[in-house]
């Protein structure tokens, strides 16, 4: 399957080495791409994705209580807790939002010159982050009526998710410059590889503390939990101190920040590198 | 069977600040005379400014106490006052040193120390043995303690049997490793300097030691059920504790042979706990279900024990697993599964704060200090982050600066 895709690839490159041959005039502007991004929002590709998230938080609430009902019955009464379901879900539906909005389905990133790029950049950051700031909303409003029990700063977790999601959108285009299946790839480095790294490199091996590793590392949660003060810590490291413990993350919210936006930045000049590189050959 | 447990978690909560004294008059330590001087400390919160004149200081004590006492049937002499002083002040000794250290003398230094209580009506109730009369339990009622410390203390110690190991050499780390689910839950590097050092000090040696109390601690226990707890046997009980501060000590080798300086210390960056323990006696007062609901575990604290310059230094943090587990509950029933479901929301009820009577200043003071949440990180990674952002950034400027201009590469 994967080397058919390959070979449509191909095909396409042969065509024309950027763009397709329907797609819409060709906008350089920073404006016209940032629309062309931000347009993203109302297709039906954008509402069915808000949709699903919607329905699977939804459907894990009920799963949740069917499995306590089930633990229940044997004996122990233990209440899994619904944020720790969430906290694996958001990221991936982060990332996911973030694909959707800043590449097209199965086509390589065809925006060009700096400006474009930047306009298209911005306009995708501003678009996912509309749309997970419904699905975060939605969280908040089911977390306190299924279980009167929000344990996230909503305001605090918008701010974390915005430095994720620009994170996310950069490492898309990048990654969808070179191959169309962009955001299958960020969700192996973002959400995988970097966490194993520095759970790796931290807490397994013990040769870089994790609060360093953190402060440098795009590793970011995108649900603050109230509960550990902190952001409770990024969803596969935390899973992994099931196999050695490791600290809680706690790093500024501010920081966060800082570090997101300059990952960011790093890919969107690669990005745009690669794009000229492309463009030239 | 809930009336005992009430009690016994109401002791627990409420009987900490008086282990000293009870120690130090044992025969004397009365419940009714302890449960008058809870009464009057919840009137009045105990508050001392302390200064450099030693004497002075122990006369602010005495009259404090006495002060207090004399509001009871309680009997308190200078001596009885000044032992439980010594008892208190041979706690953190003991901890590093053992036993057999002996506190021989003390000098307390400027500073302040303030403790708070509140404590709802009905526990009084409960814990006077002589009253026969059915308890009614005022729901939502929360009974808080509060303690900061903040002055410096100077012993002289005395050891009076040789000591091969200074640390905490009673401390068996087995048990925590075996039962698994703390280690996952807790993570502790340098797990070593929990169980002390070997070192000698020969009997006899005195060492002169710098205590450096600075710490608040708060507390808060309430009762909240739908229901009253002798007819339906069944409340919950929720905890919130918090501290923050230090607690550090310097020693100094007097005479004797052992090491020449000894320092020890526990640095709470932040510690907070919010839990729930729901009971219920439905299934059979002797076959009770308990129900254990965790909203929040935030511990980050460090413990170092140095000797001679040579410093070892643990950290104890929740671990990362803490966000995912939090908001779980766990009932433990016994062969009747009552079903009590607890409601870890509740939980955080208590932190608002609906003691019977209006919060002290000292209380507030306590409480502010206690959960004062300044970041735990060190300075030097809040250091990193800004510069590891910043050259990132940089590095991105420049590659699209320089490939904008030389269009291509």
């Amino acid at each position: 399957m994967f080397g058919k895709r390959k070979s449509e690839d191909d095909a396409e490159t042969v065509e024309y080495p950027m763009f397709d041959e329907d797609t819409e005039a060709l906008e350089v502007g920073f404006k016209d791409n940032f629309v062309i991004s931000l347009k993203r929002i109302a297709t039906f590709r954008s509402v069915l994705g808000i949709l699903i998230s919607i329905g699977l938080m939804v459907l894990l609430v009920y799963a949740v209580r069917f499995i306590e009902n089930m633990v229940a019955q044997s004996g122990n009464n233990i209440s899994v807790p619904l944020l720790s379901l969430l906290m694996l879900s958001v990221p991936l539906w982060t990332i996911t939002t973030a694909g959707r909005t800043s590449m097209e389905k199965r086509r390589k990133l065809n925006a060009s010159g700096t400006a474009g790029i930047l306009g298209r950049y911005v306009g995708a950051v501003i678009g996912t982050a509309i749309q997970m700031a419904i699905v975060y909303a939605v969280i908040f409003a089911l977390l306190y009526y299924f279980k009167s029990d929000v344990q996230f700063s909503l305001v605090y977790s918008i701010i974390v998710m915005v430095g994720f999601v620009a994170v996310a959108c950069a490492l898309t285009m990048f990654f969808n410059t070179m191959v169309t299946h962009a955001t299958g790839m960020t969700v192996v480095v973002l959400f995988i590889l970097v966490p194993v790294i520095a759970f790796v490199l931290g807490p397994f091996m013990g040769i870089v503390e994790i609060d360093a590793l953190t402060s440098a590392m795009p590793l970011v949660d995108s649900i603050s939990s109230t509960a550990t003060g902190g952001f409770g810590g990024a969803t596969v490291l935390s899973a992994l101190s099931v196999v050695k413990s490791s600290p809680a993350i706690e790093i500024s919210l501010f920081g966060t920040l800082v570090v997101c936006i300059g990952w960011a930045i790093l890919f969107l000049g690669l990005t745009i590198w690669k794009q000229y590189r492309r463009e030239s050959q | 069977m809930s009336k005992k447990l009430m009690a016994v978690l109401a002791v627990a909560v409420l009987m900490v600040p008086f282990v000293a004294l009870a120690d130090a008059e044992e025969d004397d330590a009365e419940f009714e005379g302890v449960i008058d001087i809870l009464e009057a400390i919840v009137e009045e919160p105990i508050e001392f400014e302390f200064t450099d004149d030693h004497n002075e200081n122990m006369e602010m004590i005495k009259d404090k106490i006495k002060q207090i006492a004399a509001s009871t049937e309680y009997e308190v002499t200078d001596e009885t006052i000044e032992g439980a002083i010594k008892n208190l002040f041979s706690m953190p000794v003991n901890s590093v040193l053992g036993d057999d250290a002996e506190v021989i003398d003390y000098k307390i230094g400027a500073g302040s120390m303030k403790l708070a209580l509140d404590v709802p009506a009905f526990l009084f109730g409960i814990l006077d043995s002589d009253s026969e009369s059915p308890i009614e339990v005022i729901l939502n009622s929360v009974g808080e303690i509060g303690i900061l410390m903040d002055f410096p203390v100077k012993l002289d110690v005395r050891i009076n049997e040789t000591i091969t190991q200074v640390g905490s050499p009673e401390l068996d780390l087995s048990g925590i490793g075996g039962t698994g689910i703390l280690e996952k839950v807790i993570s502790i590097d340098n797990v070593n300097t929990l169980e002390g050092v070997e070192t000698t000090i020969s009997e006899g040696s005195i060492y002169n030691v710098d205590l450096r109390p600075s710490l608040a601690i708060y507390l808060a226990a309430g009762v909240l059920a739908a229901t009253d707890i002798v007819s339906q046997h069944s409340f919950f009980v929720n905890l919130d504790l918090a501290a923050k501060g230090g607690f550090n000590m310097e020693m100094e080798k007097e005479s004797g042979t052992g090491p020449e300086k000894i320092s020890s210390g526990i640095n709470v960056n932040s510690m907070a706990i919010e839990a729930g323990l729901g009971f219920n006696g439905v299934g059979g007062e002797d076959d009770p279900s308990l129900t254990l609901g965790i909203d929040k575990l935030k511990v980050d604290l460090s413990y170092g024990l140095g000797i001679d310059g040579k410093e070892n230094k643990c950290t104890i943090r929740n671990s990362g697993l803490m966000g995912i587990v939090n908001g779980a509950s766990i009932t433990f029933s016994g062969s009747t599964f009552a079903g009590l479901q607890i409601d870890t929301s509740n939980i955080t009820v208590v932190a608002g704060g609906t003691g019977e009577h209006p919060r002290t200043p000292a209380m507030e003071e306590i409480i502010s200090k206690a959960k004062s949440d300044t970041a735990a990180q060190p300075y030097e990674y809040g250091k990193v982050q800004y510069i590891a952002g910043g050259v990132l950034a940089i590095l991105g400027l420049i590659i699209i600066i320089f490939v904008s201009k030389a269009k291509g590469y």
